[in-house]
């Protein structure tokens, strides 16, 4: 830290790595960082897909002997874990935001290149614990990817609530770690690195999402840390945060007393609704400036979009209640949360329909990274709209726990994010690795995961309002549950069709890698920092002197300029005609 | 990482100023500058360790009125432990005093005083622990207790944290690093230590003034 202070302001451009372990390994540089967070996080969203389908099969056939009652537990917890903590948040968050943010505000790098190398390598240790979990005995953690005592703080009380659990914490609090690392870069970085010009009303949303993102993790990661470390001490060192008195486990009278399991639940959703926001708010940003490129029209309410994801961002913080509506809480506290959460529901809808106004009337080229663009617009909607329900308390208690909260995470974040981080790379893989993607194999990718995205978490919401509840390995024991069996094998076929979607994915990636068309420096024509550099860009980022920024991010269709663009690295006097931004 | 690039675009006739101003002429750190940089983390660090707090002082207000609390008295050594981080406090603005009046020597000294004071208090917050046990107050005796013991744990090991930054500052101004200019490293670690005083202040009242 101090080292930065002694030396040259300069001191954050170091210098041109020379061997490969120094440049593609320990990197310092942004870039290398970003596009290993990403690989890294597609290998695990490999892991947890094929957990997902290992579910799926047992939901659709449970007889099929796939996984047991017990195994089937520790599927579901270490495939939510996996997707959130280790796909979701370091894909959006440590990939895009690495890669993007230097590149987009004209920085030559992070504002600690070595912190942002930490941060990585941490994330791959937390890795380590998680998947060793899979191999001790009693396998991992099986009380949920909320891990909710008192399951999870007795030694005893699930087959992964011994070592496999140990093992969660472990990574979860290293996984934390990490991305405070990442957090503190990304917000100094942010603040202190813009190039000249560049205002924050200039500021592309790609990196207005990913700062208030950063805010959200760096004030809502600590207090599960703490939620997690009197987890730990009720497991190690008997204490009673969360144990009650007069538990009994396999006919033994629990050594705790007086403890309350809601308190973790409080703890852990002050985070986990965030957390929900923090993946994704990236996407909301990354696909404002897709939407408006491929539309060829300025993003509609750039400054509504902005407030909107500061709105969504204080709000989150406010609403943690509604995933605990069932614990007993007074009715006053649940109206409360209730009117909260439906708040988020105005600045989410501003945001919807100002992407269905850059839309109206846009030129729209149809590319892979556009088509998915308009499918996140569309995800997010079908999800979110049941969050309306979900968040008024008197329903919730009907439909907590069933597979219509399934449906709705899914769509809203699972799916939704999920289409982000497609949009993300279709569109910045030729600034990532010089070449384009294969659009034919995208297109196949896009509809096979739209149509297997609808078909898995869609029939979910019947499922969920015909009384099927989550985290039943088998149905057979439920009559009523039985009777929607073909519901359920659509939803399995469906779901194949997602993951066999992604395997097209990964082939596309390797393809193009190595065998697609060079790309242009900015292929798609677009307005913002990054694409003002050589393809790939170098070390440094541009070759000589950063460009200043003279406009706003958004200048499309400009009445009067020549071309139907402006980035924003022209002069007023190159362009020709003068804008108000 | 500390041997900066040579802007290249320069003349190599007119070797960049050894170490250019990082403030504007009013004194305040400019944009784009490590130093502001530090500065600006070190209050995120704080916001961050300010809701690892909220979270556990929430945690302890809801179990304060249970029956099974078992109030467990404040040990001495807290007492001396609370005077020597106040203490460290006081010699932190004294060393950036000497700082600013470009006095070398005093602001080394009156860091090694941060650094003894420091190590002073957790001295003093082990002796409380040690104290307590022999009492026969544990982890696990009643909720006050292991909300005792995790305040002072949690608060006593960003404390030790703070000491290997100092230590990093104190090798650091050794050699001469800060000046009046130069002291982003100093002040973003004045910002940390302090909030750690007034955690302690503020944890201390939580656990025995309420
Ligand atoms: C490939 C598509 C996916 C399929 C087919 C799928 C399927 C499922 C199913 C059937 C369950 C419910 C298991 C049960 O309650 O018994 C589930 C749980 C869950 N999924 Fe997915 N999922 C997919 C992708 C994702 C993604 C992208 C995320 C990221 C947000 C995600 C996060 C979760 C979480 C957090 C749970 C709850 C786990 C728990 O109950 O502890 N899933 N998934
Ligand atoms: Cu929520």
């Amino acid at each position: 830290m101090a080292t930065a202070t002694a030396a040259h302001p300069d001191a954050h451009a170091h210098e041109d790595p020379q061997s490969f372990v120094s440049k593609y390994i320990f990197s310092y540089d942004h870039k290398v960082i970003g596009v290993q967070y990403l690989i890294t996080s597609l290998f695990m969203m490999l892991i947890g897909g094929a957990l997902a389908m290992a579910i799926r099969t047992q939901l659709a056939w449970p007889n099929s002997g796939v996984l047991k009652a017990d195994s089937y537990l520790a599927a579901i917890s270490m495939h939510g874990t996996i997707m959130i903590f280790f796909v979701l948040t370091p894909a959006l968050i440590g990939g895009f935001g690495n890669f993007l943010i230097p590149l987009k505000i004209g920085a030559r790098d992070m504002a600690f290149p070595f912190i942002n190398m930490l941060s990585y390598w941490t994330y791959v240790v937390s890795i380590i614990p998680l998947l060793a979990s899979f191999f001790v005995p009693g396998g991992p953690l099986s009380g949920g990817w909320t891990a909710y005592p008192p399951l999870s703080a007795l030694r005893g009380a699930a087959p992964g609530s011994g070592l496999g659990q140990d093992l969660w914490l472990l990574s979860i609090a290293i996984f934390l770690i990490s991305s405070l690392f990442g957090s503190l870069n990304y917000l100094t970085t942010i603040l202190q690195m813009r190039v000249r010009g560049m205002t924050f009303w200039r500021l592309p949303l790609t990196v207005w999402s990913l700062f208030i993102a950063s805010v959200l993790a760096l004030l809502s990661f600590p207090v599960v840390t703490g939620g997690a470390l009197l987890l730990l001490l009720d497991r190690i060192a008997g204490t009673s945060f969360y144990v009650p008195a007069g538990l009994f486990l396999g006919g033994q009278l629990v050594d705790h007393k007086g403890g309350n399991p809601l308190l973790y639940q409080h703890l852990f959703w002050f985070m986990g609704h965030p957390e929900v926001y923090i993946v994704i708010l990236p996407p909301m940003g990354m696909v404002s400036d897709t939407l408006a490129n491929f539309a060829r029209k300025p993003i509609f309410g750039y400054k509504a979009m902005v407030v909107s994801m500061l709105a969504i961002g204080v709000l989150s913080f406010l609403v943690w209640g509604h995933h605990m509506y069932v614990t007993g809480m007074h009715p006053m506290l649940g109206t409360a949360f209730a009117a909260m959460t439906l708040a988020i529901a105005i600045p989410s809808a501003v945001k919807t329909f100002n992407w269905m106004a850059t839309l109206w009337r846009g030129k729209i080229y149809f590319s892979t990274s556009m088509l998915f663009s308009i499918g996140f617009i569309s995800l997010f909607t079908a999800g979110g709209l049941t969050g309306i329900f979900l968040g008024n308390a008197a329903l919730d208690i009907a439909l907590h726990n069933t597979y219509f909260v399934i449906g709705h995470f899914h769509l809203v974040m699972g799916a939704a994010a999920l289409f982000g981080i497609f949009t993300g790379v279709y569109y910045w893989f030729p600034k990532m690795f010089g070449r384009m993607m294969h659009e034919g194999m995208g297109r196949v990718h896009f509809w096979l995961s739209l149509i297997g995205l609808y078909g898995t978490f869609f029939p979910m919401y019947i499922l969920g309002i015909g009384g099927m509840h989550r985290r039943i390995f088998s149905f057979e024991a439920f009559g009523y549950i039985t009777r929607m069996h073909d519901i359920n094998i659509v939803i399995t076929i469906s779901a194949f069709m997602i993951f066999i979607g992604g395997l097209v994915f990964a082939y596309n990636l390797i393809w193009s890698l190595t065998h697609g068309p060079n790309s242009a420096d900015n292929p798609w024509r677009a307005t913002t920092l990054e694409w003002s550099t050589p393809t790939p860009p170098p070390h440094g980022n541009w070759v000589g002197e950063v460009p200043a920024v003279h406009r706003g991010a958004y200048e499309y269709s400009v009445p009067g300029a020549k071309d139907d663009y402006i980035p924003q690295w022209v002069t007023p006097q190159k362009a020709g005609v003068v804008t108000e931004h | 990482m500390s041997k900066a690039v040579r802007d290249t675009r320069r003349a190599p006739s007119a070797p960049p100023p050894r170490r250019p101003s990082a403030r504007d002429d009013n004194g305040r750190p400019q944009r784009g500058e490590p130093q502001a940089s530090l500065t600006i983390t070190a209050w995120a660090i704080v916001g961050s360790i300010t809701m690892l707090f909220f979270g556990l002082v929430s945690a302890y207000s809801g179990r304060r009125g249970g029956m099974d609390w078992g109030a467990v008295a404040a040990p001495p050594a807290l007492w001396v432990g609370t005077a020597a981080i106040l203490g460290s406090s006081v010699s932190l603005e004294a060393a950036r005093r000497a700082l600013a009046r470009g006095a070398q020597r005093s602001f080394v000294a009156q860091l090694l005083g941060v650094a003894a004071l420091g190590i002073a208090f957790l001295a003093a917050q082990i002796s409380a622990w040690r104290a307590l046990a022999d009492a026969g107050v544990f982890l696990a005796s009643s909720p006050h207790s292991s909300y005792l013991y995790l305040f002072t744990g949690v608060h006593g090991a960003h404390l030790a944290g703070g000491l290997i930054a100092l230590g990093v500052v104190l090798s650091q101004g050794r050699q001469g690093a800060y000046d009046a200019r130069h002291r982003g490293g100093v002040d973003a670690f004045a910002i940390y230590w302090h909030f750690l005083g007034v955690l302690w202040l503020t944890l201390f009242a939580v656990l025995f003034a309420f």
